[in-house]
């Protein structure tokens, strides 16, 4: 199963790599919507810094949304969610492949996202390692659930436009909890022992175990 | 038609005890010490917010029926879905009466409390449940598909719940419960209360009978569709006299050169 | 291998959306066979291919095929059938190889089987790196039929395949075809009149969800 995981993920990846979605489009409009809000909140220093956090993952949240529909489109050309089925493979193998590949393209995403903050907003940055793990189990989280409701809103018709209102209230905790853990982060305080960083984990892995159960029924129909 | 006879049954006790709440909580009712007249809100806002939250209950449960294999059957789904459309309508209700109380009594239409801001983001989760049900799929499909959303969701309200719990009591003390407690309720004000949640517990089981009628006769509809396709799939495929012809004669299309020759 | 290598549905009823695609059709198809499913658009030659693949559930009734129980063994049989529909299952961005390459990994066999399969369907030249967008439908089709011959099914689900696929293209898959059941695979094959005339086989006429008047005619492979 994990070679056959791992198929998925590589094929997704090489989808990118060929089409560059993600680089493309789905990058600049993160960068675009940083831009926007600096803008429309007037630059004030100050107010830009401390929102920042808040600011980051409702962005990275937003721009994992088309990541995630792109997701799926590629596999409704040519009915190609079917022949990975027909090549027997079980949907678990599906779900984590296709998280693996979700997850780097996020990953990348939440990089320039975050230097893009740091040269537009110029928060503080106290300690790095927090940053990075609640990134992590943050991204993992959003991925997982993305995925469930990715599978379950696919259709031939008005399935995609619906992601979006499904995926962020049930993502809100994620949301509040990692938002908290990039504020600790930026006063440096309690590094990595931040209490919020261990509400994040729980979270991820509480959505990361409901993904990989709700996946399977959600994609066979 | 004995389901009718309860369902208006049950229909006409909800609209009276409604009646009597208003009753009591309008003119039987003493005004309280603090709130005054505003202190009423009490009779309507907590039973409507406990019908939401009963409503979604029993949503999850009917969905989890439907995805366990042994208990899988299609009336689970149209009490999943009567169920939360009511329980969204309720939800409405609670945010609307919970603001209409917090204007005079915190100064504030909303104020970011734990149990406000669960409330909120239940609705917003639960539209998209509904929204999810209005994408053209198969009936067994759509089942499936909701009841896993419906179940997801179930998990989720405790982990926003207790999200929305940490992120505000770090900042600051949850409003609410201490404004709550200042209002002491007792005699006739506990007996107008629970008047209140038997009335609207009643309404609910009312308004989720008659949805549920209207998922079962849709239902039936396309079960009479089924079987007017079923007839004509049978019209299809018996027009004997061509058959037979099929049948006696080998058409050319079947018997193959090859064939013939083999023989 | 289990035994059993034959398929056999009875009073198979298979619902799309509500509409009965499939009514009470019952099929015995023994081991080297190969059927040809003819009828009017709308008969239901798709839905049975799609319910042999384990890409359907049953409505009612019940079936056996290559010795996989359905309703509930749809997930195993997937894996054993193979299913060559009117889409292609392949990705639009990426190359014929690396669509190929896919299919090797999740299959698990070596890639000299993949590179002979995209040999035998002339994908292996010029059009190997070649995004499949940029293909015909006969190239995408020859290119899904290099997938599944690199799978050898036991059970070979054919929609309209000479569809799109130049003469060279027909006269391969028929003599694959051939080969294959003479090796003991069944082939069930939705098709135009003219293509079941064209090859040895039962034909069985579908109309309204079932069979009518199927015709048996003994295959020379069978016989010799």
């Amino acid at each position: 199963m994990i070679r056959r995981a791992w198929a998925v993920a590589r094929k997704d990846m090489l989808i990118e790599f060929r089409s560059k979605v993600a680089l493309n489009q789905v990058i600049p409009f993160a960068l675009a919507v940083l831009l926007t809000f600096g803008f429309a909140l007037d630059t004030r220093d100050r107010l830009l810094a401390e929102i920042a956090p808040g600011l980051f993952w409702v962005v990275v949240l937003f721009s994992s949304l088309y990541l995630i529909s792109r997701s799926f489109r590629v596999e409704r050309e040519n009915s190609a969610m079917e022949g990975l089925v027909l090549y027997g493979v079980d949907p678990m193998a599906i779900f984590l492949g296709k998280l693996a590949a979700l997850a780097v393209q996020m990953f990348v995403l939440e990089a320039v996202a975050a230097a893009g903050i740091a040269v537009l907003f110029n928060p503080p940055v106290g300690s790095l390692g927090l940053l990075a793990i609640s990134a992590v189990a943050a991204t993992l989280a959003i991925g997982s659930i993305g995925l469930v409701y990715g599978a379950l809103s696919s259709s031939e018709h008005s399935g995609e436009s619906l992601l979006p209102l499904l995926v962020i209230p049930v993502l809100a905790p994620i949301v509040i909890s990692a938002a908290k853990c990039w504020s600790d982060a930026e006063s440096a305080g309690t590094g990595i022992y931040d209490p919020w960083l261990k509400i994040v984990a729980i979270f991820s892995v509480v959505f990361l175990a409901v993904g990989a159960a709700a996946f399977g029924p959600a994609m066979e129909d | 038609m004995t389901s009718t006879l309860l369902r208006k049954a049950v229909g006409v006790t909800s609209l009276l005890l409604v009646a009597a709440t208003v009753v009591m909580g309008l003119f039987v009712t003493p005004p309280d010490v603090v709130q005054g007249n505003l202190a009423r809100l009490l009779y309507v806002h907590p039973p409507v917010a406990w019908v939401a939250y009963l409503a979604y209950g029993v949503t999850s449960i009917a969905s989890g029926l439907y995805l366990w294999r042994p208990t899988r059957s299609l009336k689970w789904d149209r009490i999943a879905v009567a169920s939360a459309e009511v329980g969204v309508v309720f939800t409405g209700l609670t945010l609307v009466t919970g603001s209409i109380w917090g204007r005079p009594a915190w100064g504030v239409w909303w104020t970011w409390d734990a149990r406000l801001t669960t409330t909120a983001i239940l609705f917003v989760l639960y539209l998209g449940y509904l929204a999810l049900r209005r994408i053209p799929l198969s009936p067994e499909v759509r089942a499936k598909r909701s009841a896993v959303a419906a179940l997801i969701a179930f998990i989720d309200v405790p982990i926003v719940h207790e999200s929305v719990v940490w992120w505000r009591t770090l900042h600051q003390g949850a409003t609410v419960a201490t404004l709550g407690a200042n209002t002491k309720v007792h005699g006739i004000m506990a007996w107008t209360l629970l008047l209140g949640f038997i009335a609207f517990t009643m309404v609910y089981i009312w308004m989720a009978m008659v949805r549920y009628r209207v998922e079962t006769m849709s239902a039936e509809l396309e079960a009479t569709q089924f079987e007017a396709w079923e007839a004509e799939r049978l019209a299809e495929s018996t027009t004997g006299d061509e058959a037979i012809g099929r049948l006696l004669d080998p058409s050319p299309g079947v018997q193959s050169d090859q064939g013939v020759a083999r023989r | 291998m289990p035994a059993d290598d034959s398929v056999s549905l009875s009073s198979v009823t298979v619902t799309l959306a509500g509409f009965p695609a499939l009514l009470n059709l019952t099929l015995e198809v023994k081991a080297g066979e190969t059927v040809f499913l003819r009828g009017p658009n709308g008969a239901g030659k798709t839905t049975l291919l799609r319910t042999l693949a384990g890409l359907e559930k049953l409505t009612r009734g019940r079936a056996r095929v290559l010795g996989v129980e359905l309703p509930g063994g749809e997930r195993s049989l997937r894996a054993l059938a193979g299913m060559m529909g009117t889409r292609s299952h392949l990705y639009e961005d990426l190359t014929v190889s690396e669509n190929l390459d896919l299919a090797r990994r999740l299959l698990l066999v070596p890639s000299s089987r993949i590179d002979d399969a995209a040999e035998l369907f002339g994908v292996r030249g010029r059009l190997w790196r070649q995004r499949v967008a940029s293909l015909s439908a006969g190239q995408k089709r020859r290119v899904a039929l290099a997938a599944l011959v690199a799978k050898n099914p036991r059970l070979w689900l054919l929609d309209e395949p000479h569809s799109s696929l130049d003469a060279s293209g027909r006269e391969l898959l028929d003599k694959l075809l051939v080969e294959a059941t003479r090796r003991g695979a069944i082939a069930i094959v939705a098709s135009h009149e003219a293509d079941a005339a064209s090859a040895a086989g039962r034909v069985v006429d579908m109309v309204g969800g079932t069979t009518r008047g199927a015709i048996p005619r003994p295959s020379p492979e069978a016989q010799a």
